[in-house]
């Protein structure tokens, strides 16, 4: 076919296909070599996901603080229908009620006889079920694999992990918090702060309580006060995260970050704590607590009243309404209230979980509120509130931020330093004090230093304050010789017993509540029990001190 | 009927004169590419809300029969009946490319597809191999006959080049002028016509993405992956990663499910998350031996236009095969280009059914009769 002339063309032709090939070759080696790169890495960052997304995808797991697993995901399956595809409805409505009998003829009827794209049938149906709807083999009839948020922890630790939607959406606590963090594109184990046993011990003793004197509700929460991590956040009643709907009720909110109260007695640490904070005052300053103040057609007494002079520390035992109200007042109303904005008791606190609500304070802030806010009325905080800041009565006068899961890293706790460390050393000596000897006796433990303050409010019924309505508080600290964890507990319309002579007050069922579960906790949070010379001596200290 | 070496029916001579390892290559191509569309599309299917997540196997399945019936067809084809042919295919695409230029189905940001009712086709993709087998054709006899082939083969080029521009179809353009300079390259051009070319394709790109801008888009975020929405080639990079060697196994893959395009372009990443990057390995290797194999048929084969057309398709295979894999694997920018026979695509499938069909038919060998009778030759001098 050719000539003798195209040979030179052909050889050229066969060089320079050659040539291509070899540029192939090299080509299939840039795509090898990449493959060999890709190989050697591992998944890195998680892609961006969109909320579509985190629906099919797992969710971390949680554990508590000792690594046990409180929330995991199981794999289930759904069954989905679309209507607009169904024929027969009828035949099949009644070949679906054969197959699974606990569906209701009602509730099919409404979900198919309609032309809509995609209606579930439900969410999370068992294996054998899933094989006997299969086997109608309806088209039209879909399975879809989900997975679903199983909680280990029952109701125990509700008000810290919260709950999921169908969709598996985190909607509370940390669940939600997690779902943020996706959207960051973190993915990783979450470990809580809470621990599940004490959390366990808390709600079962708080359980009791609530029983023994026919409380409607009751909240807790203990705190480490050196870093701030929530060992245990009880809010009774609460929940089974696993059936979410019950989460919504208004009696299971969490009451220990969402709910705001009145504390009573409790709040007055905080204003002995401004006042010795100050160095004006001392312990044995005396205020003249003889006569009730009366005020604007308020009179503002005590439960005990003393009618003599008292000192600081007395008026700290006694819980006089009065001297509380006397010293609030001698610092007055601007130092009174940004004192206790330094503490924190104004704004919300910030924790992963949830912003808190601001505190409730009066609209417009006069004489009157500051003496009634200094022994507690007229200024609602959440029970975390009372903890955090009770906390720097404890820990040498450092706010802490409240943290919802482990602090890995001790020494990047960020602080703020709210009071002088003696005005912390002081108050927690009065805190000593008030359970050897003064309204708190019943929550001392043997064995084990533990100090605290009781308070109880009358409730506000419509506008004024109903005398038989109480909620009744603790705010305790423990072991006082190495301060490690405070607790502040709450009760809800406590009733007197047969025991408590007919008392409600916080010293005969809080302050003994409080007791029961230092008692149960202090051997989980490996608290050794002190020695009696120590106990003597530490009494010594306290007489020497006076 | 008789089936020897010696007959002279259709069939037997197809068959001895074909290369059948090439067509073996070619068949396991058409398997994996039918096991990958089980794995790749049934997710697309639900997210498109089909109620059978079979839908796309069920259709690219009835696309790869009438495929491989085209192979099969277009190999028994001789050369002249190629060209008649392939001019035919060439002038009704063409036609067809404008013609939808005006009342053609916008997808994604592209006029490309042409609805007849049943089928939406896309004519660009049939006027691929037929354009390479015209513009070899021309070339070959403006070497034997010195015809004026060059200047014709580049008005062709220019009208084709226009209609896709038109489209636009900046991959395909690129795709093709690619192809063309290979030809233009084997068949003699010279060095310096190379580099002009190259500087026009340049220029090409720089108008494209300046003026279309789907393709600006596409090309900044290649460029600068914090500028803009990387999702597609983020997942498809996740889903590589993900199967590492051995893949999660077959059904496994849970990448996939998000993966945008997952059973058209992004569908090598689905393999890799499954089957793992050993066999990404495999077709990629598969892939190089057809390939390759072509390479060495054309440079065995005797005649001229045969052997630059075969060159001509198995340049257009490579070049889309390595463009797709290497958009998956992260190497150039994000272009709508489908990996042969294993992408989704009803006329990705048929036009690569037919440049199969065209190598077949180019790289038929008479070498046996020839041998014989050169040796019975020998053996009476």
């Amino acid at each position: 076919m050719f000539q003798a002339q195209d040979n030179k063309e052909i050889k050229r032709l066969h060089l320079r296909i050659k040539f291509l090939s070899f540029c192939f070759f090299l080509g299939f080696m840039v795509l090898s070599a990449k493959i060999l790169y890709l190989a050697n890495l591992s998944l890195g960052p998680v892609i961006s996901i969109t909320e579509s997304d985190i629906h099919n995808m797992k969710r971390p797991n949680i554990y508590d603080r000792n690594g046990h697993l409180v929330a995991s995901n199981i794999a289930i399956s759904s069954v989905a229908i679309r209507p607009n595809l169904l024929r027969n409805k009828e035949d099949i409505i009644d070949r679906l009620l054969l197959a699974v009998p606990s569906f209701l003829r009602e509730d099919l009827e409404y979900k198919i006889f309609n032309d809509k794209k995609f209606v579930w049938l439900k969410r999370g149906i068992t294996p054998s079920e899933q094989h006997r709807i299969h086997n109608l083999g309806i088209p039209g009839i879909q399975f879809i694999d989900e997975t679903k948020r199983f909680y280990s922890s029952a109701n125990t630790l509700s008000s810290v992990i919260g709950y999921v939607n169908i969709d598996n959406i985190g909607q509370a606590g940390v669940e939600k918090f997690i779902d943020q963090q996706v959207e960051s594109g973190n993915s990783w184990d979450v470990y809580l702060s809470a621990d599940l046993e004490v959390s366990h011990a808390m709600r079962d003793e708080l359980i009791k309580s609530m029983n023994e004197y026919s409380s409607i509700a009751a909240a807790g929460v203990l705190m480490d006060i050196n870093n701030g991590e929530v060992i245990a956040a009880v809010s009774l009643p609460d929940f089974d995260p696993q059936y979410h709907a019950d989460a919504l009720l208004p009696e299971n909110m969490n009451k220990v970050t969402n709910s705001l109260y009145e504390i009573g007695s409790t709040f007055k640490p905080f204003t002995i704590a401004m006042a010795l904070d100050s160095g004006l005052v001392d312990l044995d300053t005396e205020y003249d607590a003889r006569k009730p103040i009366i005020i604007g057609g308020h009179t503002i007494s005590d439960f005990r009243p003393q009618e003599r002079v008292l000192t600081v520390s007395e008026i700290f035992t006694h819980s006089s309404n009065i001297g509380a109200a006397k010293i609030a007042l001698d610092f007055g109303t601007d130092y009174h209230k940004a004192f206790l904005k330094k503490l924190g008791l104004l704004d919300p606190v910030s924790t992963q979980i949830q912003n808190l609500p601001s505190s409730s304070i009066p609209a417009n802030w006069k004489e009157i509120n500051t003496m009634t806010i200094s022994y507690g009325y007229g200024i609602s905080v959440t029970p975390l509130h009372a903890a955090v800041a009770g906390a720097t009565l404890f820990n040498g006068g450092r706010l802490l931020q409240p943290s919802f899961l482990k602090v890995e890293d001790e020494s990047n706790i960020i602080y703020k330093q709210v009071l002088e460390p003696s005005t912390s050393e002081k108050i927690m000596r009065l805190m000593y004090m008030n359970v050897v000897d003064g309204s708190a006796k019943r929550a001392s433990v043997d064995g084990i230093f533990v100090g605290g303050k009781t308070g109880t409010a009358n409730k506000l019924v419509g506008a004024a304050y109903d005398k038989e309505n109480r909620r009744t508080t603790f705010m305790g600290a423990f072991p006082l010789d190495e301060p490690k964890y405070i607790m502040f507990l709450l009760l809800d319309e406590p009733k007197p017993t047969s025991d408590s002579h007919g008392f409600a007050t916080a010293g005969w069922n809080v302050a003994p509540t409080f007791s029961n579960i230092v008692r149960r906790i202090a051997p989980m949070l490996k608290i050794k029990p002190t020695s009696i010379e120590k106990l003597y001596d530490y009494d010594q200290i306290l007489v020497a001190s006076n | 009927m008789k089936f020897g070496r010696s007959t002279k029916s259709g069939l037997s001579d197809w068959w001895w004169t074909i290369d059948r390892v090439q067509l073996g290559a070619i068949i396991i191509l058409i398997i994996f590419g039918i096991v990958l569309n089980l794995a790749a599309s049934p997710p697309i299917a639900e997210r498109l809300n089909y109620i059978d997540q079979y839908y796309f196997v069920k259709k690219q399945s009835i696309f790869i029969v009438f495929g491989a019936l085209v192979t099969i067809f277009f190999s028994f084809l001789n050369l002249k009946n190629i060209r008649r042919l392939c001019l035919l295919i060439f002038a009704v695409s063409l036609i067809s490319i404008f013609f939808i230029n005006i009342f053609g189905v916008e997808i994604k940001g592209a006029t490309r597809w042409m609805d007849l009712g049943i089928i939406s086709l896309q004519p660009s993709e049939f006027a691929k191999p037929a354009f390479i087998v015209l513009i070899s054709w021309l070339m070959s006899e403006s070497i034997i006959k010195k015809v004026p082939g060059k200047s014709l083969s580049f008005i062709l080029y220019v009208m084709f080049i226009i209609g896709l521009i038109l489209q636009p179809d900046i991959g395909q353009a690129i795709l093709v002028t690619l192809s063309a300079s290979i030809i233009y390259f084997i068949t003699g051009m010279p060095l310096i016509v190379g580099v002009i070319i190259f500087l026009i394709s340049l220029t090409g790109i720089a108008l494209s993405y300046i003026y279309i801008d789907h393709f600006t888009q596409r090309l900044n975020i290649f460029l600068n992956p914090n500028l803009g929405d990387t999702y597609q080639i983020d997942t498809a990079y996740n889903a590589i990663i993900n199967g590492g060697w051995f893949g999660v196994g077959p059904g496994e893959g849970t990448i996939k499910n998000i993966l945008p395009d997952a059973h058209t372009d992004f569908i090598f990443a689905v393999a890799a998350e499954e089957f793992g990057l050993i066999f990404c390995f495999i077709i990629i290797f598969l892939f190089a031996f057809i390939i390759f194999r072509g390479v060495k048929r054309s440079i065995n084969q005797q005649n001229l236009f045969a052997k630059i057309s075969t060159i001509g398709l198995i340049s257009l295979i490579c070049l889309q095969m390595g463009i797709n894999i290497a958009v998956n694997l992260g190497i150039v920018p994000t272009k709508g280009m489908t990996l042969p026979f294993i992408s989704y695509g009803g006329s990705s499938a048929i036009s690569i059914a037919i440049t199969f069909g065209l190598i077949l038919a180019f790289t038929r060998q008479k070498k046996t009769n020839f041998e014989y009778s050169s040796r019975k030759l020998s053996f009476q001098s």
